[in-house]
């Protein structure tokens, strides 16, 4: 893509982001190590255990890192040029991760200043501020000083802040971080509708699983620098042929009877509380001969259904070594019980 | 369209991004309403020099008074002596008040402009504001604008006060008109020492994370070189080794934009040439800092 005529970042099908070969070295220590990948538009999940390179990767796609090695190109600007830095950041909304708010400043003072230093008019500005502030439901809370807001509310602010001159591209870093079930709910349901109902290629950098499953349509896994799984979320997580979730009706025989018949007939089958996974055999291409044996042992069957990955397992898959995956898994079991 | 937990509705931005925003003016003045919110320190800062500037104005009223009551032989001549001699001359008046409230123009800059950068580091707020099409050169000229105003407020705000009454209670606005050149004077020196420190006060302050180790880094440099400097020239004897002195060179300075005789031993090329050198170094380390910022290589 010639820097003359960059491509509209919300057309669809066009890449708003491109990454070839991105290296990142602190010294010794390698942050990205050849990360190559293409970002389709819309709500993107960019996973990783903490220290995988996550932060690192936004940062060099706004130009405040430069990469060792590599190129990137976001919006169809090259974040490593001068020039075209200053153009990428009229295209870009970034939130932070860390709080990165000036005291004695109240919230609509800040969201119309950023506004105004990315171009827009002192008028615009203020009312863009209030469309954001509205957008994000900080209410009379926005003319409170910086140094008085909760962090549900500061997290906020900072997305308000991104939304001022309405980019096309959103870089999320850690946007859930320190919120609580409400606030995560609400910041999701913010974070789901840019992407997917305003249009917007919206890149989310998390640790949480579930955030990234609920918003995102899209994924890149990176491990300790280096991208190892991307893809589509539903491809990735898609029905899985040869397990079955069986649930069985009290009235005939129990589950632990067609638990045994199952694996008489050769098939895998574990009891659980509430329901019976049963794996077939390599080859099988439905489930006609559980039903066969169900009937056999006298067995009615309520429900069928095939087990699906979820993004847990293929992110373990992925990062392999689940010492490394603690971070990230840690984090899902605490949403989880939260 | 909206969310399903919330009930405000995205509202896309139709109109146009300025092609020319002057983002240096928008970031200072953000930081000169911020400052001016704490009214404590304000008013610390600030009475002073209004104190003085008000003083200093009815002084000069008093002097042309005299003058043409002297004139017009309501007061004898014997006193009217006495009293202008006791008030001295306006030109002179201006002088000295210029060199008072320089002292305040320091506080003020150093007070103000100590965090204005490192708060922003210690912060990150500098994330916020290098993600947004501003240039390196665009937040020093924000940073340098904003601390500026703080300076000129208590030193050139009260300077050209002075002056205005001076050219109001003048006969004939014959001040205005025949020394005009101590108007320009001032300005010109206020202008040069609140940009020196400011500079300074910047530098410094984009070296470090915290606002009061600032703070203490600018009076180091500013009264621990003015007291190295002092001490030195006391023990050989010889005054060449106050150029070390900020202050000393700023005195110097005056001493020549005023037309006054010098009260050193040196060449007033050299006090320019020093001061040109601290400028040249502040702005230095302030590109250096200020690159690191936006861009980590």
């Amino acid at each position: 893509m010639s820097a003359d005529s960059p491509p509209n970042p919300s057309d669809p099908g066009e890449s708003p982001i491109s990454i070839r070969g991105l290296v990142k070295s602190y010294g010794r220590v390698q942050a990205l190590r050849g990360v190559t990948v293409e970002v389709p538009p819309g709500p993107v999940g960019l996973l990783g255990p903490n220290g995988a390179g996550k932060t690192t990767m936004i940062k060099l796609l706004l130009g405040l890192l430069v990469p060792t090695k590599g190129e990137a190109s976001i919006a169809g600007y090259s974040p490593v040029k001068r020039r075209d830095r200053l153009a990428v950041r009229t295209k870009v909304g970034y939130m932070p991760e860390g709080d990165c708010l000036l005291p004695g400043m109240s919230g609509v003072e800040l969201v119309a200043t950023l506004g105004r230093l990315t171009g827009l008019s002192k008028q615009d500005a203020m009312t863009r501020a209030h469309e954001a502030l509205d957008y994000v439901e900080l209410e009379e809370q926005r003319y409170r000083p910086l140094d008085q807001y909760s962090t549900g509310m500061k997290q906020k602010l900072k997305l308000a802040q991104a939304l001022a001159h309405d980019p096309p591209i959103l870089l999320l870093d850690e946007p859930t971080n320190g919120l609580d079930p409400a606030g995560r709910r609400h910041m999701l349901s913010l974070i789901e509708d840019l992407g997917r109902i305003q249009g917007k290629s919206v890149l989310l950098c998390s640790h949480l699983l579930r955030d990234v499953e609920r918003t995102c349509d899209h994924v890149v896994v990176l491990h300790q620098g280096q991208v190892v799984r991307t893809g589509n979320v539903a491809d990735l997580t898609r029905a899985d042929a040869l397990r079955l979730r069986v649930q069985v009706s009290e009235s005939g025989s129990s589950s632990e009877q067609l638990s045994s018949a199952l694996v008489a007939a050769g098939f895998g089958a574990t009891q659980s509380p509430e329901h019976l996974l049963v794996e077939l055999p390599a080859g099988s291409e439905d489930a006609d001969p559980v039903f066969r044996v169900a009937a056999g042992c006298g067995a009615i069957l309520t429900k069928v259904e095939p087990l699906r990955s979820s993004l847990e397992q293929i992110f373990l898959e992925a990062v392999g070594d689940s010492a490394a995956a603690t971070g990230a898994l840690g984090a899902t079991n605490e949403e989880t019980s939260a | 369209m909206k969310a399903s937990t919330h009930t405000e509705i995205y509202r896309p931005f139709e109109g146009q991004l300025k092609s020319w925003p002057l983002r240096p003016w928008v970031l200072a003045w953000s930081g000169i309403r911020l400052g001016f919110r704490k009214k404590l320190p304000a008013m610390l800062l600030y009475s002073p020099a209004a104190i003085a500037a008000l003083v200093g104005a009815i002084r000069v009223h008093l002097m042309f008074t005299t003058i043409e009551m002297a004139k017009t032989g309501e007061v004898p001549g014997m006193a009217a002596a006495g009293l202008a001699e006791l008030l001295g001359d306006v030109s002179s008046n201006i002088y000295d008040f210029v060199g008072l409230v320089s002292v305040f123009a320091l506080l003020a800059v150093s007070w103000y402009g100590a965090g204005l950068i490192a708060e922003d580091k210690r912060l990150g707020a500098h994330l916020l504001y290098f993600s947004r099409p501003l240039t390196r050169s665009g937040y020093i000229a924000g940073k340098l604008l904003s601390v500026m105003v703080f300076g000129w407020c208590a030193m050139l705000l009260p300077a050209l006060l002075i002056c205005a009454q001076a050219s109001l209670s003048s006969p004939n606005w014959s001040f205005l008109t025949q020394e005009w050149h101590v108007i320009l004077r001032t300005v010109a020196y206020s202008l040069l020492w609140v940009f020196v420190l400011s500079c300074l006060v910047l530098a410094i302050s984009s070296l470090v994370n915290r606002r009061t180790i600032a703070l203490s880094l600018v009076f180091g440099v500013v009264f621990l070189l003015s007291g190295m400097g002092e001490v030195l020239a006391d023990v050989t004897d010889n005054d060449r080794w106050e150029l070390l002195s900020i202050l000393a060179n700023f005195s110097a300075i005056a001493d020549h934009i005023f037309d006054k005789p010098q009260r050193y031993n040196w060449d007033v090329e050299a006090s320019y040439w020093v001061i040109g050198l601290v400028v040249a170094g502040s702005l230095a380390l302030l590109t250096r800092s200020v690159r690191r910022m936006e861009v980590v290589g």
